[in-house]
């Protein structure tokens, strides 16, 4: 993560939920890229290499099962060592495995609270070197 | 006929004046959805509970609706039936409150980082003083005449942190001056001026890879530049110098001839300040000296009093 702040971004098509889910992320001193549906999520991650993506299950038109395997396929430098969280409106096994098929790190159940949301940002963005060098 | 849907901005405006009794099958639901949003979480708490009461169906409506329990004043339901879009508005209602906590502890963590800020700022300082029996007392003394110099030149950033960090920490760059030349009784000689003229860009070094004290390290970098040019380490003049530096460079220098020195008694501060003015515009910022040479007089001596009991500065002012 060289000193910058972590990139994370956003994929989720309800406007008013993205504003929640931007206001909790920017507790987590981050920088924010948000795309509200699958096709810009998929070419603003291949412009900004993000460290993480929260990205929504149900997204009009290609979905984000579909942004995941686009991401997934090929090996594009931009988005290999990228985390990709699943927001699924589910617990199910179902979702769970299809999700994680299609190259996904992990997975957020609908509803989750800010709380769980910053969590799992800091589990997956991981412990911070307290000397500041590589 | 379906009734007019208010706009977001006429319902605003009902709420600031307020009227908290709406009805809410004249509220659209993304309207709706954004005053939760900017209420809940970002306003103003009583008014978005009261939004959230009166037009937004709590959990409980929404489920005892289905049992046949009146859920009339749920927005968008139809029958008594909740839809989809209710336990939409609830989830997300939820959350904003949810939102609205994380936000609340998470201030009070900020302050709590903030106390440990402080807390290591002072141990810097206090390094420089385990070095200089002096500094202690000359650390404490600019930080509350700098403080207080500065609510009339900068009133609007007496609040950042920083301020107070870059007075308390400007010589911090003296922990790397040999002790022969920090602790010599007598004036230097030009080697040992060399070594004590290091200081600040020592101390700029320390502070390199700090980002909380970005701009407190300007004011250890810059605080022995001059107006004209003449100073160091690197002859900035003018307003190139940062105006912390400029401000702190009268500070610092009325504070040092008021001291007691091995080689000479402490001036009167009525002589030191006459030193600011025949040097204002030469060694130090015009308008800062004129700022300075209007403070109160007691005022001024009162902070420079040389306090017989140690004690680190405190900076006062922490932002939320």
């Amino acid at each position: 993560v060289n000193g910058d702040r972590p990139k994370v971004m956003l994929v989720e098509d309800e406007e008013q939920l993205r504003l929640l889910l931007r206001l909790t992320l920017d507790l987590g001193s981050v920088d924010i890229i948000e795309a509200e549906d699958g096709e810009t999520a998929v070419e603003k991650a291949r412009l900004e290499a993000p460290d993480v993506i929260f990205l929504d299950w149900a997204l009009p038109g290609m979905t984000g099962i579909d942004v995941c395997r686009e991401l997934r396929a090929g090996d594009d430098p931009a988005t290999k060592d990228t985390r990709i969280v699943m927001l699924t409106g589910h617990s199910g096994d179902y979702e769970r495995r299809q999700g994680l098929d299609a190259g996904a790190d992990d997975y957020l159940t609908k509803p989750f609270s800010p709380q769980q949301l910053l969590d799992k940002l800091s589990e997956l963005l991981g412990p911070r070197n307290l000397l500041g060098s590589a | 006929m379906t009734p007019r849907r208010q706009e977001p901005d006429a319902l605003r405006q009902a709420l600031d004046a307020g009227v908290y009794e709406l009805d809410a099958r004249q509220v659209s639901g993304a309207a709706l959805r954004r005053l939760i949003v900017h209420n809940l979480v970002l306003g103003d708490a009583r008014l978005a509970e009261a939004v959230a009461r009166q037009v937004v169906p709590d959990e409980e409506a929404v489920r005892g609706s289905s049992g046949g329990a009146d859920a009339g004043s749920s927005n968008g339901s139809q029958n008594g039936q909740p839809t989809l879009a209710d336990l939409a508005t609830v989830q997300l209602r939820r959350y904003a409150v949810d939102l609205r906590r994380t936000y609340e502890s998470n201030l009070e963590r900020t302050r709590e980082l903030e106390e440990r800020a402080i807390a290591t700022v002072r141990s810097l300082a206090a390094a420089v003083a385990e070095r200089d029996d002096d500094t202690g007392n000359h650390i404490q003394r600019v930080h509350d005449l700098g403080m207080y110099f500065a609510r009339t030149v900068c009133p609007e950033e007496v609040a950042d942190p920083e301020l107070a960090y870059g007075f308390i920490l400007h010589d911090i760059g003296k922990v790397a001056v040999p002790d022969h030349v920090l602790r010599k009784p007598g004036p230097l000689d030009g080697d040992e001026w060399a070594l004590m003229r290091a200081h600040p860009e020592a101390g700029a070094r320390m502070l390199d890879d700090v980002p909380f004290l970005a701009r407190a390290r300007e004011v250890v970098l810059c605080h022995h530049e001059r107006w004209d040019g003449g100073g160091y380490p690197r002859g900035l003049r003018g307003e190139e110098i940062p105006l912390w530096a400029r401000m702190f460079a009268v500070v610092d220098t009325v504070d040092a001839m008021t001291s007691y020195r091995p080689y000479r008694e402490p001036l009167p501060l009525e002589e030191a300040l006459e030193e600011i003015e025949r040097n204002a515009g030469t060694q130090f910022d015009p308008r800062c000296a004129r700022n300075f040479l209007a403070l109160d007089r007691e005022d001024v001596a009162l902070r420079l009093q040389h306090s017989p009991e140690f004690r680190f500065p405190r900076p006062v002012a922490v932002a939320a």
